[in-house]
């Protein structure tokens, strides 16, 4: 039977934590989809579990995952679970739970395209050492990040460096400490 | 906050520093970092919510006279091809106007395009 959802290359969820085992047979028509964008805020993401999509999207090279208090586990199992993926964009707007502990699988992604990584509260060093401890390391050449602190400037040192064969673009959007701002008069 | 140390990446091609914050010594010392050879562009950008917290623009424009002196040099040895992007606030001048309060020597050779964003 035609299923339009066999030509599906893109695709976004939100609320992923209303999918359950017994919607795989549908997703699973999704078989071609190469971008994924999940999105978890505004369902209280600290308690969710991203298991029942994992590894749903065999060809996945793209994934996009916003979040608010996900944790590291979800998202890093979460993202593991595509061996094809190069390009990983993630977007942290809350506060999560950064301390678990969190055994890596024994494979992890090709990372070979785009990392973006934009935090609003909580800096980009978490999500670097996750990504440094992966087995398969990191190959890419493209970075984006965003700086809070200078807890970040190490941490992506850190990504430079483990990718420092492959990286050919690097954009720092710097916010300093992450206070509140005040507006500078600049003289004529 | 200090710059970052980017003397690994080998193979560093494009590079986009935004300013959040009106600080430029972090990006003069990124740029003492990056290898001789490779780096074909260098974009900056200025927002207009670039901001500064606690100190005054007698503070912050040395470090930006410090990188325009950088900058000038960077481009001559290496050909490398400069962009500067401008978010105005409202009712704010125009974008050489602007960036000549930063960067006076880079605006007065003509060296960088300039871009005027509108959000």
């Amino acid at each position: 039977m035609y299923s339009p959802a066999h030509h599906t290359r893109a695709l976004s969820i939100r609320h992923p934590h209303l999918i359950t085992t017994s919607d795989v047979d549908t997703i699973l028509t999704f078989c071609n989809v190469e971008r994924l964008d999940v999105i978890t805020v505004g369902c209280r993401d600290a308690r969710i579990s991203l298991a029942p999509l994992h590894g749903l999207f065999p060809i996945l090279n793209s994934l996009y995952l916003s979040f608010i208090s996900l944790p590291d586990s979800e998202i890093f199992s979460l993202i593991c679970s595509f061996p094809l993926l190069e390009d990983l964009t993630l977007v942290s707007l809350g506060r999560g739970h950064r301390d678990e502990q969190w055994n890596a699988p024994p494979t992890s992604p090709r990372f070979n395209g785009t990392l973006k990584v934009e935090t609003v509260f909580e800096g980009v060093r978490s999500i670097t050492h996750r990504l440094l401890d992966l087995p398969n390391g990191i190959h890419f050449t493209k970075i984006a990040v965003s700086w809070l602190s200078g807890e970040d400037v190490r941490s992506t040192m850190d990504l430079v460096a483990g990718c420092a064969d492959t990286l050919q673009f690097l954009d720092i959007a710097n916010h300093g400490s992450g206070a509140l701002p005040s507006l500078l008069p600049i003289p004529d | 906050m200090t710059g970052i140390d980017l003397s690994q990446a080998a193979n560093l091609r494009d590079v986009v520093f935004r300013c959040g914050r009106l600080r430029a010594r972090w990006i003069s010392e990124t740029l003492h970092t990056i290898g001789p050879k490779n780096l074909q562009r260098l974009s900056l950008e200025l927002s207009h919510c670039s901001v500064i917290e606690d100190t005054t623009w007698e503070t912050v424009h040395p470090e930006w006279l410090d990188l325009d002196s950088l900058l000038v040099p960077f481009w001559v040895s290496r050909s490398l091809r400069l962009k500067v992007i401008n978010t105005p606030g409202k009712g704010e001048e125009g974008v050489r106007d602007r960036v000549a309060k930063f960067l006076p020597e880079l605006t007065r050779r003509g060296i960088a395009d300039l871009v005027q964003c509108v959000e």
